[in-house]
């Protein structure tokens, strides 16, 4: 390696015929077949026998008949340059020059450990012995494991009576100091995050907001667009994820699949993964088991279809966008869907699920430009927003974007809060048999009975009249707490008692009103209120724009003062109004549903049905899920987070000190 | 009909039953296996050592195997069995296939299919390459096509794109202007033209070098951005798995 290559003397290989390889290994036991003949070679292909003399390179050429010709070469010109000055050189370049330097010379420490290195490196004899040439060296028996090593990467033959695998685990350390480091880390992240598991008392970090705050546009525009879905709908769900990513977007799928189902429009399941149709598979079991009806449970091919594998990637992709009739016609099992849906632009909406930034690219380039005017909404885990977001705000077919779990949380609030929880049935009603058919009378409005019976004759054509159950379960009036007024709050009295008179405003908009945590815009919501919700007014800012409320989890609230109307009442006229308030809810969310019956109903309602009701149970739709675990989640999501910004930090810190150190003992020895 | 459904929701309803026996102990099954793989995963903290490294290895190669056999049976199921089926059902045959150029792409996959088979002889790989060649020479056709038509332009586009009122969308304005100057100086961050000659000759204009370090700036902020969301993806994905081993336990 010391002698310098001189390609000036280089002597180009002959062109001759190659010879054929030899044969090793297992396949010189193969027969071998009959040569067919080759391409004809193209004119100035240059042959190759094995790995011999490589022909020289075009520019060497040149260069060599330029250096006879007594012109610089490239070598002289290279050699010619004059190194730049320290001082013009920068920082991070100087030292790295100083720490090549530094490795250049060997340190004293070195030199002590190689104090025998000329005995070392003196060239063995080398005698032919039927163990080979290895076995003639006398070597150490470090240097015997290393070559073993060697030998087990390299596929050499392993020695007799001595499985390789077991003499490469028994020259690997059992235990590396390395590590430690690693492993203290890795444990105090798993530490934190299980923390929240283990006690309740551990639940800091603030939850995400009820609703999406006006600058999210993207992603209150996926929950408006699929809210506006009907029965007459298709949805393409481009599902790109698969198992790896699946804790962060199976929360997403499953709720972005069950209002998409729950407002009677018609999944269509397609993916250029196949593991992702496996997976696909899997959300759609894991939603029909978390319901307990038969009634509510999702059937291929009435009410979704997984379509077939997509394979190529982004030609799969290609394929979609420019042969999309023949891609819905065969489903994932091979079955066919009998769907007819002739190209792209038929589809309501597209939902893409994607686990990479790969997968948004793709769909934004194939897809997209043959969608002729069909809404894309995305769903993407962390790691894929930052590139996501530019797609989502460059182009204008990209409607809207959720990014994580937060915007789970948000998202299922905001689809909870808006499809409501239909009332509870009263304990003491039995089953009525199918024959009577009676149920429990209900007092309602003149208004709303009207809408009732006007809702109910157009579902139920049959000419006994039906009456709505009543609304028995209201919730529970709290006590609320007593003001900690902020400094720039104005002190208002708080309603300790039933008789006295309190400060309450009731909310006027026709839109939701967002309910904050402060009295600004750039607070996060805390809930969100509909016309009509009346609250008890705690205090309010300076110019009283922005009214204190307490809320009936406890806390306090602020509520802009142009989207309700104040007004005087007593306590016990307040909690009665209330209750009256949430009685009429829960009729309106009882007309509400039947009108959802009467759209959906025709084809399949998802509402719960039981063989053996039973009084004093839940009510169940398709949209409702298990939430239970949402905030252990989000809680051990925030301790993680500090986690790693501690690990972060102390790992920052303690190479700098010892960069530090290094530049001190180098001072030192200078 | 439907009124028999309104009054059993609404009058009264029942919870989930409890699954069957056998459903309980399938589930039981699955939650104990995805349990212990999920502790094998988390041995790989201890490193890639003897013994404790194979728990591991373990774990990944299950989840390869299983994917490539899915890979298998869903692209026969979804691929290739619908033309079998088609064909043996009489709707894909000689003539009812549909025009010329159905049949030829049918039997043009299948033979590419088919040479691929080849590869293991030494004397026709050039065969599989061939398809190799073509396979990939298309895709990288629609790739350059998808990046202008789903990248380029409309990245572009949104690059220069100002708000119709510049006074008072202040910040659009500001957002528009920040990602010209990123995207411009991250350009200039790759710019490696020197001068040619003089006594500055060899290096970069003080103004090419200014912007490189701007550039630097706006792409080391981003590598960043996108680290830290990695690690939040991990983490979410950490949480749901203590979520799931602590309700399995529990």
């Amino acid at each position: 390696m010391s002698e310098e290559f001189n390609w000036l003397d280089y002597a180009e290989p002959a062109e001759s015929a190659p010879e054929p390889p030899q044969r090793s290994g297992r396949r010189r036991f193969l027969p071998r077949l009959p040569s067919l003949p080759r391409l004809p070679r193209l004119p100035g292909r240059p042959i190759m026998p094995g790995l011999p003399r490589l022909p020289m390179p075009a520019l060497l050429r040149r260069r060599r008949a330029e250096a006879t010709l007594e012109q610089p070469s490239a070598t002289d010109l290279l050699g010619g340059h004059d190194e730049r000055p320290l001082d013009e050189l920068d920082d991070r370049l100087l030292s790295l020059r100083e720490r090549s330097v530094a490795s250049a010379q060997p340190s004293a420490e070195s030199r002590q450990e190689l104090y025998d290195v000329d005995d070392v490196l003196v060239t063995p004899e080398i005698l032919e012995k039927p163990g080979g040439v290895i076995s003639a060296v006398a070597l150490s028996k470090a240097q015997q494991q290393q070559i073993e090593l060697l030998r087990d990467i390299v596929g050499g033959a392993p020695q007799a009576n001595e499985p390789s695998g077991r003499r490469l685990l028994r020259a690997a350390p059992l235990f590396s100091l390395s590590a430690v480091p690693r492993i203290i880390g890795t444990g105090i992240i798993l530490l934190m995050v299980s923390l929240p598991f283990v006690s309740p008392d551990f639940a800091e970090g603030e939850r995400p907001p009820s609703d999406f705050d006006e600058d999210r546009h993207g992603a209150i525009a996926v929950y408006n667009l699929l809210d506006n879905l009907s029965t007459a709908d298709f949805v393409l769900i481009g599902f790109e994820y698969g198992p790896t990513a699946a804790g962060e977007l199976d929360p997403l799928a499953d709720l972005l699949i069950r209002h998409i189902v729950a407002q009677g429009a018609k999944p269509l399941i397609v993916s250029s993964k196949p593991i992702a149709i496996v997976h696909a598979q899997n959300i759609i079991r894991e939603i029909n088991r978390s319901v307990a009806s038969a009634e509510l449970r999702l059937e291929r091919g009435s009410d979704y279809h997984i379509l077939r594998y997509l394979p190529g990637g982004s030609l799969g992709l290609r394929e979609l966008s420019e042969n999309f009739a023949d891609v819905v016609r065969v489903s994932a099992k091979g079955e066919l869907t009998g769907l007819v849906i002739k190209s792209l632009s038929e589809m309501s909406l597209i939902v893409l699920l994607a686990e990479y930034a790969e997968d948004m690219r793709n769909w934004a380039e194939q897809v997209m430009p043959e969608a002729d005017g069909t809404r894309l909404l995305a769903a993407t885990g962390y790691a894929a927003a930052p590139i996501a977001q530019v797609y989502a705000d460059a182009m204008d077919e990209i409607a809207g974007l959720l990014v994580g779990y937060r915007d789970v949380y948000t998202y299922g609030e905001k689809l909870a809060f808006n499809f409501g929880e239909l009332p509870q049935a009263q304990p003491e009603v039995a089953p009525a048999s199918p024959e009577t058919a009676t149920v429990p009378p209900v007092e309602t409005t003149g208004e709303q009975a009207a809408q009732l019976e006007r809702v109910l004759s157009t579902a139920f054509p049959s000419p006994t009249k039906t009456v709505l159950p009543t609304a028995t379960s209201l919730p529970t009036t709290t006590p609320l707490p007593t003001v900690t007024s902020p400094p720039t709050a104005t002190h208002l009295p708080t309603a300790t008692a039933t008789l006295e008179t309190i400060r309450i405003v009731e909310v006027i908009s026709p839109q939701q009103v967002r309910i904050r945590r402060g009295p600004t815009t750039a607070d996060d919501i805390l809930q969100l209120a509909r016309a009509g919700d009346s609250f008890e007014v705690t205090g309010a800012n300076g110019d009283e724009s922005w009214y204190r409320i307490a809320l009936s989890n406890g806390l306090d609230g602020w509520i802009a003062a142009f989207l309700v109307e104040e007004r005087m009442v007593t306590a016990a006229e307040f909690r009665s109004g209330q209750a009256s308030a949430s009685a009429n809810l829960a009729d309106e969310r009882v007309i509400l549903w039947l009108e959802s019956i009467v759209s959906l109903g025709k084809t399949r309602p998802r509402f719960y049905q039981s063989d053996s009701p039973a009084p004093g149970d839940e009510l169940e739709y398709i949209w409702m899920r298990d939430r239970s675990q949402e905030a252990p989640r989000l809680h051990a999501m925030t301790f993680g987070t500090l986690a790693a910004i501690l690990l972060i930090a102390v790992g920052n810190v303690f190479y700098a000190l010892a960069a530090l150190r290094r530049r001190g003992r180098e001072a030192q020895s200078e | 009909m439907y009124f028999m459904r309104l009054r059993r929701c609404v009058g009264a309803v029942a919870k989930r039953k409890a699954s069957n026996g056998s459903g309980l102990m399938a589930e039981n099954t699955i939650a104990l296996v995805s349990f212990v793989l999920t502790l094998m995963v988390f041995s790989y903290v201890l490193g890639d050592l003897p013994f404790i490294g194979i728990l591991y290895r373990v774990a990944v190669y299950i989840f390869v195997g299983m994917t490539a056999a899915f890979t298998l049976v869903v692209s026969y199921e979804g691929v290739v069995l619908p033309y079998l089926q088609d064909i043996q059902n009489g709707e894909t045959s000689w003539t009812t296939l549909g025009n010329s150029a159905d049949i030829a792409i049918f039997f043009t996959a299948l033979l590419f299919g088919l040479l691929l088979l080849l590869k293991p002889i030494r004397s026709l790989t050039w065969l599989t390459n061939s398809v190799y060649a073509v396979v990939i020479v298309v895709g990288a056709a629609v790739a350059v096509v998808g990046a202008l038509t789903g990248t380029l332009f409309p990245v572009l586009q949104a690059t220069v794109a100002l708000p119709e009122d510049l006074s008072t969308d202040l910040s659009a304005t500001m957002d528009t202007l920040i990602v010209f100057v990123g995207t411009m100086t991250a350009l200039f961050y790759f710019h490696y033209q020197v001068r040619a000659s003089g006594d500055r000759g060899g290096e970069q204009s003080p103004l090419s070098r200014g912007f490189r370090h701007i550039g630097k700036l706006f792409i080391v902020t981003a590598l960043g951005a996108i680290y830290a969301s990695a690690i939040l993806s991990s983490l979410t994905i950490l949480t749901e798995r203590f979520s799931f081993l602590f309700r399995f336990g529990a």
